[in-house]
């Protein structure tokens, strides 16, 4: 059960955004999607969760991803958009609801799939709240939240991934590290928290390299459009590829904890 | 906004105890007003009419007297005319505002109504010259209407859309150059038009419920029934567009299949409110906006209020308008836009002030 790109490219008024991408990505794997801006990683994103338009081919689960309706991919993939505009006072609890279109599962699953959904962000308190007057980062984790809610609503569905463009990016640095840890949770197979029988994959766009490498599986590395590596963390984050893809030096050490590599930057 | 006007609504414990109170109030609001409506005329105002009325007609034993078959023949079908237009504009507003995420849309600033004016009018001049359409008469004002609603409809959110985005300036320069370029050729037509024609135009730029009957109810209530229903129907759908276009179709909902399909059947639920009441302003406006300062945005009960509120508030209206310079009568399009405009620009105002929403 994968996700799988070859050849794939696009191309928005001659110039080439993505350009022929091959990579597998497997269910119960996170993989981190890293790049300098604009090099590529939120159309690739959109490409993979099916609403973009691309040359060459994308396989989801094997179906070719052009093959597949809006409501057939919305129960095999959930989507977090790098921004979400909501102008209408709608309360946390409805935000969440959302996610589950009307009369799928019975009200007492949905509640308890809301209540859930809104624990593993951390955001269990902000339930009765008003979605307007919540902070940048608040909000932030109630989207992701609803993300995570389309994804239990398919529980039954075994092998699904989640799509997530720069989900810590208004996160404060206890939330950064909660979110990716709780994602790790839920990509884990055989984690006993969730449905066990379930596999869930996952593709993350981050800018912290540091949070790629201690939580990710693998890291997708992108340059102008190119894929310049798909492989793991210790692999990657070396310092004449970071020096060549994003062009500043870093000193690569080792984790204490966990033995992943970690960057620092230098500051000349 | 919510959480300081919710005072009233606080009263009930839960949302859904405040849910089930909101829509107790409102039928019984709608209910009075349906009430209020057959018993008020300029004849006579006599509380139990309608059940004399009704008693008369189901045992058949009292003589029905004049009054009562002024109710049971003019004010009944007025005021059933009056809560059907109420509801269907409320509803279009409601669905408008979704469809552009924006709470500022209605039929009326959007230049449908005036579309669907436009179609009536044309019909009414040129009707009489084609024998066929002369004979099908209000049949035809309907079509005519719903063609105009249609086109004026996907004028503007053609013109309105840059690169798949509905770009909210571009949206309301494109209403007032549809309301004007609409408002031109109802002026022109008013100055080919004899004498009884400009009569009928006039009646329509300002609405009127006066010309309300059996007929004109038996086409109206089932088509502008079905097409809120339709519209009911997208309510998730709805919610959804509200969390940005991107995330309603990541969660799986064909954002342009459901827009063009809310957008016909706005243009079928206005263009018939239109052939029979006129261009009656600011209610699809002002109802989802009251409802949104006491209770909920979620579409899900949205619509439904909508439709209620909107009917009890045209009814009020009319009552007003019969009512208020008896025995003649305040065309019902003024009243509303009397009310409407001034409530109107203090949103604008709320809007300056307030952070959430953006123009």
């Amino acid at each position: 059960m994968s996700i799988q790109a070859s050849n794939l490219s696009v191309t928005i008024n001659g110039r080439k955004i993505l350009d022929d991408l091959n990579f597998t990505c497997r269910a119960s794997e996170i993989t981190a999607i890293v790049g300098e801006n604009g090099a590529g990683k939120s159309t690739l994103l959109n490409c993979l969760a099916g609403v973009s338009k691309f040359a060459g081919k994308i396989t989801l689960n094997q179906y070719p991803i052009e093959s597949l309706s809006l409501a057939t991919l919305a129960k095999y993939r959930a989507v977090l958009p790098q921004s979400s505009s909501l102008n209408f006072p709608f309360s946390v609890h409805e935000v969440v609801r959302l996610a589950m279109s009307l009369g799928c599962l019975s009200q007492t699953e949905q509640e308890r799939i809301i209540a859930d959904s809104l624990a593993l962000v951390d955001a269990t308190q902000f339930i009765d709240r008003d979605y307007l007057h919540l902070s940048g980062g608040e909000k932030q984790r109630v989207q992701l939240a609803r993300v995570l809610a389309q994804l239990h609503a398919h529980d039954h569905y075994q092998s699904r991934f989640l799509f997530l463009d720069e989900p810590t990016s208004a996160l404060d640095l206890k939330h950064q590290y909660s979110t990716l840890k709780m994602l790790r949770e839920l990509c884990t197979p055989n984690n006993v928290r969730f449905n066990p029988a379930r596999k869930i994959g996952a593709l993350v766009i981050v800018h912290d390299l540091n949070l790629a490498s201690f939580y990710c599986d693998k890291i997708l590395l992108l340059d102008g459009g190119r894929l310049i590596a798909h492989d793991t963390p210790e692999k990657i984050f070396q310092h004449h590829i970071i020096k060549k893809s994003f062009g500043i030096d870093v000193i690569v050490d080792s984790h204490p904890d966990s033995n992943k590599p970690y960057l620092i930057p230098r500051l000349q | 906004m919510k959480t300081a006007s919710l005072t009233f609504w606080q009263l009930g414990q839960s949302h859904e105890h405040r849910r089930k109170l909101e829509f107790a109030v409102l039928s019984f609001c709608l209910l009075t007003l349906l009430w209020l409506g057959v018993s008020i005329g300029a004849s006579n105002v006599n509380f139990l009419l309608p059940l004399e009325s009704l008693y008369s007609r189901l045992f058949g034993t009292l003589e029905p007297s004049i009054t009562q078959s002024v109710v049971l023949n003019i004010r009944l079908p007025r005021v059933i005319m009056a809560l059907l237009v109420g509801a269907a504009l409320a509803v279009s507003g409601a669905s408008l505002q979704g469809v552009c995420r924006n709470p500022l849309a209605d039929p009326g600033l959007l230049g449908i109504s005036a579309g669907a004016a436009v179609g009536a009018v044309m019909m009414i001049l040129f009707a009489s010259h084609i024998p066929f359409l002369h004979v099908a008469g209000p049949y035809a004002v309907s079509v005519a209407a719903f063609a105009g609603a249609a086109v004026a409809t996907f004028s503007v959110y053609s013109l309105a859309q840059v690169n798949g985005d509905i770009q909210i300036p571009t949206f309301l320069l494109a209403g007032v150059a549809v309301n004007a370029l609409a408002g031109a050729m109802i002026g022109g037509l008013s100055f080919i038009a004899d004498d009884q024609a400009l009569r009928l135009i006039t009646f329509w730029m300002m609405g009127s419920l006066a010309s309300a009957t059996w007929t004109s109810v038996a086409i109206s209530a089932p088509t502008l029934a079905i097409a809120m229903f339709a519209i009911y129907r997208k309510r998730h759908a709805l919610n959804l567009i509200l969390l940005g276009e991107a995330n309603a179709r990541f969660t799986g909902i064909d954002v342009e299949k459901v827009k063009t399909q809310l957008l016909w059947l706005n243009a079928l639920a206005v263009g018939v409110a239109v052939a029979f009441s006129g261009i009656i302003g600011f209610i699809g406006l002002v109802v989802p906006h009251i409802l949104r300062m006491s209770s909920d945005t979620n579409y899900r009960y949205l619509i439904v209020n909508s439709a209620l509120l909107g009917a009890a508030l045209l009814a009020l209206a009319d009552l007003g308008s019969r009512m208020l310079i008896a025995p003649a009568e305040l065309p019902i399009g003024i009243l509303t836009s009397l009310i409407g405009a001034p409530f109107f620009i203090g949103l604008l105002m709320q809007q300056k002030r307030r952070m959430g929403f953006s123009l």
